[in-house]
């Protein structure tokens, strides 16, 4: 199974993030002008891209405090965590 | 097996001092090196300690869950290799929330995310490894 199919099988659970997720994938297209960087998402609103991950997580926390926000790398496929040891991931 | 120390990131640090909360203080935790693993790996009781907030998500494969990913939640945290000559900061690092500790018996996997940051020898004639940072 490629890995994109692997990623379309991702259960889907409710998170915190989902709001997040869901913009995220719906603007996946015209974010991928520009892939590697790191897009900071506020419920359904692009709140801006950024080179770091750090640099979106800090405007992240200056704009919303902690209420939930989503930092995301912009690429066709998002990275899957391959973990080979025996545990049990927490469901977002 | 190493000891870190995990405390909220410096960015989540002055949220929460801007807005009048109080910050948690830095937790110590037992953490296992994990070359099988791609990302770094947290239990529950770190997210509940440091009162986090998902600020990711991803999906995640291990031998428990088939071929299905599951997605899980991000958090970013401080994350500091102390020794008595040196400490390594790394900060704003991103944590997959996992079950550890009751299973397995530490609250943090180590994984290669943080490793690329180090040099891990393993010296298996002897059966030692050096991680220099």
């Amino acid at each position: 199974m490629s890995e994109q199919a692997v990623q379309n099988n991702a259960k889907s659970m409710a998170s915190p993030l989902s709001a997040e997720v869901q913009a995220f994938e719906k603007m996946l297209p015209e974010l991928m002008k520009h892939a590697g960087k790191f897009a900071l998402i506020h419920g359904n609103t692009l709140a801006g891209v950024y080179t770091a991950y750090e640099d979106a997580l800090k405007i992240g926390y200056e704009k919303y405090g902690v209420t939930p926000f989503l930092v995301r790398k912009i690429a066709q496929t998002q990275h899957i965590a391959f973990i080979s040891r025996m545990i049990v991931p927490c469901p977002a | 097996m190493i000891d870190v120390l995990i405390s909220v990131s410096s960015a989540r640090s002055a949220a929460l001092a801007a807005a009048g909360g109080p910050i948690p203080p830095p937790m110590k935790a037992r953490a296992l090196i994990d070359t099988g693993a791609s990302h770094t790996c947290v239990d529950p009781v770190v997210v509940s300690n440091l009162s986090l907030s998902a600020t990711g998500v991803i999906p995640m494969i291990t031998p428990s869950t088939g071929s299905t990913p599951i997605n899980c939640n991000q958090y970013d945290v401080q994350v500091s290799l102390v020794h008595a000559d040196h400490t390594l900061v790394l900060d704003a690092v991103p944590v997959t929330e996992s079950q550890l500790q009751q299973a397995q018996g530490f609250e943090m996997l180590l994984g290669r995310d943080i490793l690329s940051k180090c040099v891990l020898v393993y010296h298996g004639d002897i059966n030692l490894y050096s991680l220099s940072f």
